[in-house]
């Protein structure tokens, strides 16, 4: 796993209060209860903190999976590979 | 049965019948629709229960089939229980078990329960819970007028207006977000309801497409929006945004006043509780930066009292006394189970559990709180409550926090991270806000009582 891969497997993992082997990227906002609009912002600050980046409007609306945020991340030159 | 003056907001006959009333997705109802709709909920619900007045339960989706259900009932003076529609089973049965409704209706499915007939006092129209988290089955009891003069005031000291769209975004079963609904309806104008959050594009989307002219928050809807740069959000059709429902930092109010005054809209901090229907006092918009930590005064029909220890009314300014709410939308009373809802004693004043002062401005500035209650996310958690919640698990524990965290001391127990998420699970919030800490001892007063000034010191020494 990438260094930035497991730090947002992290960020995740205390924002929602779920287990690592619970992280996929199938994870969706509002798929399980932990992850509904207060955690979703408690996220979001973490992402921000962690990576040291300010996101967009449009972005924290459309982080809506793991997927998504990694793909949104990108944008902002946070490399997973 | 008290007979019902038609100037009642949910009576829908005065509204102008073609006016748009409610929006959900792609449906539109009339005002004049809405009223049909009512009629045949009416006796629906009429001949399910077969007896002129039933106790109902209903669970309040934020969607048009809960509005029928919930008008209907008031229009036929059935006393009605607003359910939070997540409640567990576990829950639910616990409160059917105390107060034996009739029927249980959740959009259009109507269950009956039975159909004995209850003894429920004439004036009972609705029931709200102030602490559904913790799953206690009290209830605040609340009339028609009750409901209808709280709709008036707000009227009377909000902007609101027939030709105005607002939008849900507070549950249907919290008085904040009820409020919010029945004002709308007094005065004719129009409600979309939404179940997205407010960090969904589907809100944003319904948001810009209906023009929405106002929209209502609790201090973490205003965080979340500020987190979302509301202030550089480009929302022409918005008129003016209420705060009520806990205490947003003076630097956010601040902020979202100034946003409100440079882009021509007006933003009002409010206060007020359940207990009182939802409001109690407002402050002018025009006040909203400059004082920034006060709650403003009454609001129309109603008024304040200061009271010192010994309930002897404080006179002069800047004095902190408990904060005592007199008016016409004061809760009947409060019930526990259904043999309280035969007959209730008129309430004089409402004692709100906040300690106040007043400026010589002659606005209250809340300072402290009485009531062992703390506010995260808006929902107000009884402290006590989660003490016999945990106790109900068999762990002895003191509650205590802020409006910031809840902490709790646990006594011997081996697993706090399994009882801080079963906690967050049940409370339903989020667990960065919970704090568990295992103690080997919990501190007792000379008298017996619990010390929670010395717990709050060993969590303090943790915690440092």
């Amino acid at each position: 796993m990438s260094p930035n891969l497991e730090k947002l497997t992290k960020v995740f993992t205390d924002s929602l209060g779920i287990e690592t082997q619970q992280v996929s990227d199938d994870l969706t906002y509002n798929s399980i209860p932990q992850w509904d609009s207060t955690a979703h912002m408690i996220l979001i600050a973490e992402i921000e903190n962690v990576f040291n980046l300010m996101l967009d409007t449009d972005d924290i609306i459309d982080m809506s999976s793991f997927a998504q945020a990694k793909t949104i991340l990108a944008k902002y030159e946070v490399d997973f590979a | 049965m008290t007979s019902i003056e038609p100037k009642y907001f949910y009576q829908l006959s005065n509204k102008p019948p073609q006016a748009i009333a409610v929006i959900e997705g792609q449906e539109s109802v009339s005002y004049s629709a809405l009223a049909l709709h009512c009629s045949s909920k009416c006796e629906q619900i009429k001949a399910a229960a077969q007896t002129s007045r039933a106790l109902i339960f209903l669970k309040a989706h934020n969607n048009i089939a809960t509005l029928v259900v919930y008008l209907a009932a008031l229009q036929s003076g059935q006393p009605t229980m607003l359910l939070d529609p997540a409640i567990s089973d576990e829950k639910l049965s616990g409160l059917i078990d105390a107060y034996e409704p009739n029927l249980l209706i959740e959009n259009q499915n109507i269950s009956v329960l039975h159909t004995k007939s209850l003894e429920l006092a004439p004036q009972l129209a609705l029931m709200l819970s102030t602490s559904g988290s913790t799953g206690s089955a009290k209830q605040v009891c609340l009339s028609t007028s009750n409901l209808h003069s709280n709709a008036e005031s707000i009227c009377q000291y909000l902007p609101i207006q027939a030709s105005d769209t607002t939008i849900t975004t507070l549950p249907f079963f919290y008085s904040y977000g009820l409020s919010v609904i029945n004002s709308h309806m007094l005065v004719g104008a129009c409600i979309v309801f939404n179940q997205h959050s407010l960090v969904s594009r589907e809100f944003w989307q319904a948001f810009k497409q209906h023009k929405i002219t106002s929209f209502a928050g609790v201090p973490y809807s205003y965080e979340m929006l500020l987190r979302l740069r509301f202030e550089r959000m480009d929302l022409p059709s918005l008129r003016y945004f209420t705060q009520a429902g806990g205490k947003l930092t003076v630097e956010k109010i601040q902020q979202l006043a100034r946003y409100a005054t440079a882009n021509n809209k007006q933003f009002f901090v409010m206060y007020g509780q359940t207990e009182a229907t939802a409001r109690m006092a407002y402050l002018k918009s025009e006040l909203t930066e400059s004082k920034a930590h006060c709650i403003g005064q009454a609001i129309p029909g109603g008024e304040f009292a200061l009271w010192d220890a010994n309930g002897k009314p404080i006179k002069q300014n800047e004095t902190p006394g408990e904060l005592v709410y007199r008016g016409p939308n004061v809760m009947l009373a409060y019930a526990n189970k259904q043999d309280e809802l035969a007959q209730f004693t008129v309430l004089k004043e409402l004692k709100t559990g906040d300690i106040a002062y007043r400026d010589s401005d002659g606005d209250y500035v809340i300072c402290g709180r009485a009531k062992r209650m703390l506010k995260l996310f808006g929902e107000r958690i009884n402290l006590d409550e989660v003490e016999d919640l945990i106790a109900q698990q068999g762990h002895e524990c003191y509650c205590l926090g802020d409006d910031a965290k809840l902490h709790v001391a646990v006594l011997k127990h081996n697993n706090i991270k399994e009882l801080k998420m079963w906690l967050s699970a049940q409370l339903g919030v989020n667990h960065h806000v919970i704090d568990v800490v295992n103690v080997e001892s919990l501190p007792m007063t000379a008298n017996g009582k619990k010390d929670y000034p010395a717990v709050k010191a060993m969590l303090e020494t943790r915690l440092a």
